[in-house]
């Protein structure tokens, strides 16, 4: 009986236990492979474009400068590309407007002699956005060793007429946000509060695409595009943007981001899908096999913004009371408490107002 | 024997021979004999040249009627006729004078040839059932069988007394003294010599492991594989099966196995005729296959007999045990997430009978462990339930009815579920004939359904597909030709693939749709003949004709050839109406065994097959999963086809205390199906857009070492092989690794098992399982990059560059045994087993995570990666 016991309660213990761990990467051959990340809209404003070359994994790219940059807009137009910083390349506002229906590609010659050029992609006529919603949602994620942990974030929903007349609209959000943060008055009494502006990244990470052909109906209604936690929650205590650009994509382009989306997403369970390298539109120009990575986007789009003020919240979430404790609690301790709400030192980038504020 | 002759009498010698040696003397008149004294020593140790020795110069001669007798008698008595009789009247005093033994034939009608044809049937003393692979000898001479599929065998003997000795696995040996004088048939009885689970057995004694010409015939001793340590208990077939050489699985996830490099679905796996397309429970932990209900279980893994088709890699056929026609019995087990029953006996005494056997689980107590709140909510749980009728028609027919029912539930959380549900029913005629020739006829359906839904959203998607099929077989075996048996027939397969229907919840913004897949019917004729060539060459020599008819209702794609095979490069299409052909295959299938005996302890095999396949699992994943889809051969789709090779060399040591054994294989495989970059499988109504056929090779040589006596027993098997895949395609998207060979994702080079049992008492044994095998081949990141967004993306290498961690494991059992003599009538035995004994987390896979501010994270996900210990408790009465 004694030995029964024994099993039974080595059972329970065992059986506890996690299966995810982490282990060491395996260190593999450094890779060197032109990286072109660039969308080129029709907004008449800066149009960028980054070239890069990756070393390996776990380390950073490294910035190609002295390349030459070329748009071709129905193979006819040409503009080049300047360097504005190291391996960021743009096409002024005042010198170029991208047309719905044209067609465009870049050309890219390396400092090391390697030609690059992206596939022609016509720029579709825009699709406007409704409107954007908001709500309080439950996210999981994955902490030490496999277990998931629970918490509550601002999911934001797009809301889009799709015209009838088209069966092949891929559409891609880029999302951002941006929040006021006022010093607490008790930092210094004599002294007015200051008001600072931040912008942050929302999750996921993943690019959010959607393709017509896949989904139902003619209308996208509560589609989720963007989310933030709620821990912290400072973001959310005045006033609070989310900033939404609606890309409608190419076919080519949300295959692409899918494919991107699949190979990020791996958790390797027995669904799991076999990962491979995601071929852009980007290729050597005189290797149609070699591909670099990233895509050039040719895409039209329409921003949209959604305000969001802390009394919202009223009723679906209880934001934590902008106090000294919360400056504590960003920082962890009482010294930091001045630094973080007395002169805006929160962790995020902070930026001018905007215009549109 | 020690004779000593000096001055004793010639009388005296030989009956001092009759009495101290295997060898049977008879003397015409002994009244001659007893002055004729032997004046030398006796030198010779043989037989013969020691009555030469003894008869010189007394007029007196010898005959030898077959090896154990000699009749002495004056020279001019020894002819045929006159000896003859003289044999009659010695056999008649012979049976006035022993009771002992079984006599076949009447003494006075005794085979004017001196030969005679012993038919004779192994049976279980206890179900009636026949036994397989039973090996049957002569004592003392050459002559030695091997019990067929009916448990028959069919022994030529001349005339005489012998002592006939019979072994099976896990069977008490049979040994009875025999005298034949004519044709004749002997049943043999036998009973088990085990009290725990139910007997399965792979392959075939140690002896008819020579014997046989088919080579890769995986040969396991059936005490090993109720000795596994198992997990949760459960013992587990398709586990044992992963101890032989030259099989191995993706992990403790993965459904199925894999076979010198095969992939799971080139495996025909079918029990009482019916094929299984998912040999699985619960993602791969458990097989399908309760073992309370299988007589035996045969493996090919190298030459495929003719009668077996339609999978280009291997054949696990399992027998389901015949019910007892005399009396019932009632075995059980009860683990820590199953318990199962089983239950038989007679209908109608003699002549119809049944059995029943069920295994159903109570394994959500064990997630409610975890401390995952997801794995907390989520349950996992299967049953399955076989039930077997057979009736004796008359003397030589009999019907048999069995049906086999599955099913597996298993939901994660809120989040995704899936469902796995399988039906299937078999008929089987068997007639004999004569005594040389049986008729089997089989008709089968089955279906096979599974569901999958995703609640990952707030509402409740779910896809289903499935397939049906139909089956009819004809088979004729018979021995009519000396040293021949011949298996003839021809079968009929008609696939009906289940529409692969999305249901979009209400709310959703998915489209509900229907994906109607193709249809077919697969047709063989097929003949085998097993042939003795000589007392030490054996050959199996067989065809198979293969044909396969797609047919409507479909509309198919025609692509332009200049493009690749893509939606958009679609040039025409045509619809096909109900029944019509759309595509035909044929393909001959030769098979061609040899074995060459070198000694009573060697042989050397070689084999040779061709092997073709027109149903397809379609699985871009990790390992197999629920909803993969079967897809038929079509238009698009060619049919798999594998040339395999193999020899072998195979020993046997200390009559067959230890067996050796070393094979050496090489398949070459065509059309074999390979995935586009992010193939989309599911919901795909061009599914030849996603997929695209390889060429494959697979080599590899393994090597077995097994004690099958003394303690302790067990065995060792090493396999070194490879598997790789090869594009030779056109198009830029159907090329991988720039068309170089490149390993397959069962490629693991090393696979090391080892099986040890110690029998510390009778009724206690402690049996351990060691594993080894190399990490699976793996596609992992080599860069990562930005795209302006807020996510860090990882570039992968070529297809299957890296590997993931090498897998081992150790697992122990403890056994101990109630009722360990066989006239106990109440059985039980208590297992204790730890499973993964210290506590490897083996990966099942690796993946890898990236986020911006952090470096790149690897992790191992391992599905079991903790010791796993259980009790379970096995009855029988």
């Amino acid at each position: 009986m004694k030995i029964l016991w024994f099993m039974v309660v080595c059972s329970l213990l065992l059986l506890s236990n996690s299966c995810i761990e982490e282990i060491p990467v395996q260190p593999g051959s450094p890779v060197e492979k032109l990286v072109v990340s660039g969308i080129l809209n029709n907004l008449k404003e800066n149009q960028t474009i980054k070239l890069q070359m990756t070393t390996g994994y776990g380390q950073p790219p490294n910035n190609i400068s002295n390349a030459e940059v070329i748009l071709y807009e129905n193979k006819i137009n040409k503009y080049n590309y300047v360097e504005q910083n190291q391996g960021e390349y743009i096409l002024e506002a005042d010198k170029f407007t991208a047309q719905i229906g044209a067609e465009y590609y870049v050309t890219i010659s390396l400092p090391n002699g390697k030609k690059y050029q992206s596939s022609p992609e016509i720029m579709l006529g825009s699709i406007a956005p409704d409107s954007l919603s908001w709500d309080i949602t439950k996210k999981n994620e994955i902490i030490l060793e496999g277990y998931p942990r629970e918490y509550k974030a601002t999911s934001v929903y797009i809301h889009t007429s799709l015209p009838n007349s088209d069966p092949g609209i891929c559409l891609r959000w880029i999302s951002a946000g941006a929040f006021q943060f006022t010093t607490l008055p008790e930092c210094n009494p004599f002294r007015s509060t200051n008001t600072c502006y931040f912008s942050h990244e929302l999750q996921p990470g993943d690019p959010m695409i959607y393709s017509n052909e896949e989904l139902k109906q003619n209308k996208l209604n509560q589609f989720e595009i963007a989310f933030e936690s709620m821990e912290p929650d400072y973001k959310f205590m005045e006033i609070h943007y989310f900033i939404v650009n609606q890309y409608r994509i190419s076919k080519n382009a949300y295959t692409y981001f899918r494919n991107l989306k699949s190979v990020s997403s791996l958790n390797g369970s027995i669904f799991d899908a076999v990962p491979a390298s995601v071929k852009g539109n980007v290729y050597n120009a005189g290797n149609n096999n070699e591909y670099a990575l990233g895509y050039f986007q040719v895409s039209s789009v329409v921003p949209i913004r959604l305000k969001v003020v802390a009394s919202d919240y009223q009723g679906k979430y209880t934001l934590l009371s902008k106090t000294g404790n919360l400056c504590a609690w960003l920082y962890g301790n009482s010294q930091t408490y001045f630094q973080a709400c007395c002169d805006c030192s929160l962790p995020d980038p902070i930026i001018s107002k905007p215009d549109w504020w | 024997m020690t004779l000593h002759c000096i001055d004793k009498p010639l009388i005296e010698i030989l009956s001092d021979i009759n009495l101290k040696s295997e060898f049977s003397i008879f003397i015409h008149d002994s009244t001659s004999l007893k002055d004729i004294l032997i004046k030398s020593e006796c030198k010779a140790y043989e037989i013969e040249p020691l009555l030469n020795h003894l008869l010189q110069g007394t007029g007196l001669k010898y005959l030898r009627y077959d090896y154990h007798l000699f009749v002495v008698a004056d020279s001019s008595l020894l002819n045929t006729d006159s000896f003859t009789n003289f044999f009659i009247k010695k056999s008649r005093l012979d049976e006035t004078l022993s009771s002992d033994g079984v006599i076949i034939g009447q003494s006075d009608s005794i085979n004017r040839s001196g030969q005679t044809l012993l038919h004779g049937l192994v049976i279980d003393g206890k179900t009636d059932s026949p036994i397989i692979g039973a090996y049957i000898k002569i004592l003392h001479s050459e002559q030695q069988t091997v019990s067929e599929l009916d448990g028959s065998f069919v022994l030529k003997l001349p005339v005489g007394a012998y002592t006939l000795e019979v072994e099976a696995a896990n069977y008490h040996s049979y040994q009875s003294k025999l005298k034949i004088y004519n044709d004749g048939y002997l049943m043999i009885k036998m009973y088990s010599n085990s009290i725990e689970l139910p007997e399965v057995v792979i392959g075939a004694s140690a002896q008819s492991r020579l014997e046989n010409a088919v080579a890769g015939v995986a040969e396991l001793s059936v005490k090993e594989i109720k000795k596994l340590p198992a997990l949760l208990g459960e013992n587990d077939v398709i586990k044992a099966l992963l101890t032989l050489p030259g099989v191995n699985s993706t992990g403790e996830a993965g459904s199925g196995f894999n076979v010198r490099g095969g992939n799971i679905d080139q495996n025909l796996i079918q029990q009482d005729g019916i094929f299984f397309l998912n040999p699985s429970h619960v993602l791969g932990l458990f097989s399908a296959f309760n073992p309370e209900v299988i007589k035996q279980v045969t493996f090919y893994k190298g030459h495929v007999p003719a009668q077996f088709g339609g999978r280009t890699s291997s054949v696990l056929e399992i027998k389901l045990k015949d019910p007892s026609y005399t009396k019932y019995n009632f075995s059980g087990g009860i683990g820590p997430i199953a318990s199962k029953f089983f239950i038989e006996g007679p209908l109608i005494q003699n002549k119809t009978s049944f059995f029943m056997g069920g295994r159903f689980t109570y394994s959500d107590w064990i997630l409610n462990l975890m401390r995952d709140p997801n794995l907390k909510n989520s349950s996992a749980n299967f049953n399955d339930f076989n039930l077997k009728f057979s009736h004796k028609l008359n003397e030589s027919a009999q019907i048999q009815m069995s049906g086999y029912h599955s099913r597996d539930h298993f939901q994660y959380s809120d989040q995704f579920g899936y469902g796995w549900a399988s039906n299937s029913i078999s008929l089987i005629y068997q007639n004999v004939l004569n005594n040389h020739t049986i008729l089997q006829s089989h008709l089968m359906y089955s279906e096979n359904k599974n569901e999958f839904l995703d609640g990952t959203s707030s509402v409740q998607n779910k896809l289903e597909n499935g397939i049906d099929y139909i089956k009819a077989k004809l088979n004729l075996s018979t021995d009519r030709f000396e040293n021949q048996g011949i298996n003839l027939g021809m079968e009929v397969t008609r696939y009906l693939t289940r529409p692969e229907k999305f249901s979009a919840g209400s709310g959703s913004q998915s489209i509900s749709s229907s994906i109607q897949q193709s249809k077919g019917e697969e047709y063989a004729l097929y003949i085998n003949d097993e042939i003795k060539l000589s007392p030490s060459l054996s050959a199996s020599i067989g065809m198979r004709q293969s044909f396969f008819r797609n047919f409507g209702p479909e509309e198919v794609h025609f692509y332009s050839d200049n493009e690749s095979r893509l939606p958009a490069n679609i040039i025409s299409s045509k619809k096909y109406a109900a029944n019509s052909t759309i595509k035909t295959y044929l393909n001959p299938e030769p098979r061609l065994g040899l074995a060459l005996k070198l000694s009573n302890q060697s042989s050397i095999k070689w084999s040779f097959n061709r092997l073709a396949q027109y149903i397809h699992l379609i699985s871009n994943t990790a390992a197999a999963t629920p909803v993969d889809i079967w897809a038929l051969s079509n238009t698009h789709i060619k049919p798999q086809l594998s040339t395999n090779y193999s020899v072998g060399f195979y020993q046997n040591i200390k009559e067959s205390e230890w067996e050796t054994s070393v094979e050496f294989f090489y398949r070459k495989s065509t059309n074999i199906i390979e995935y586009k970059d992010f193939a989309r499988l599911l919901r795909n109504e061009m599914l030849e857009t996603a997929i695209f056929g390889v060429e494959g090779k697979a080599y590899g040589a393994e090597f077995f070492l097994k004690r099958n006596k003394n303690n302790p027993s067990g065995y060792i098997s090493y396999t070194l092989s490879r598997s790789f895949r090869k594009t030779q395609n056109r198009y830029a998207d159907e090329i991988i690794n720039n068309g170089r060979w490149y390993a397959s994702n069962f490629d693991k080079p090393h696979n090391l098992n080892a099986v040890i049992n110690f029998q510390l008492k009778k009724t206690m044994l402690l049996a351990c399982n060691f594993v080894y095998n190399s990490g699976r081949p793996l596609t992992a990141p080599v860069a990562d990059f930005y795209l302006g967004d807020n996510g860090v993306f990882l570039d992968y290498s070529e297809r299957n560059q890296f590997r993931i961690p090498d897998y081992h494991r150790l697992d122990i059992s403890y056994t101990l045994t109630r009722g360990a003599v066989r006239s106990n009538k109440n059985k039980g035995s208590l297992t204790f087993s730890v499973y993964n004994l210290y506590s490897r987390r083996n990966a099942f896979s690796v993946y890898y995570k990236r986020n911006p501010s952090q470096p790149l994270v690897a992790y191992k996900l391992a599905v079991l990666g903790t010791a796993i210990p259980s009790i379970t408790y096995n009855f029988q009465f």
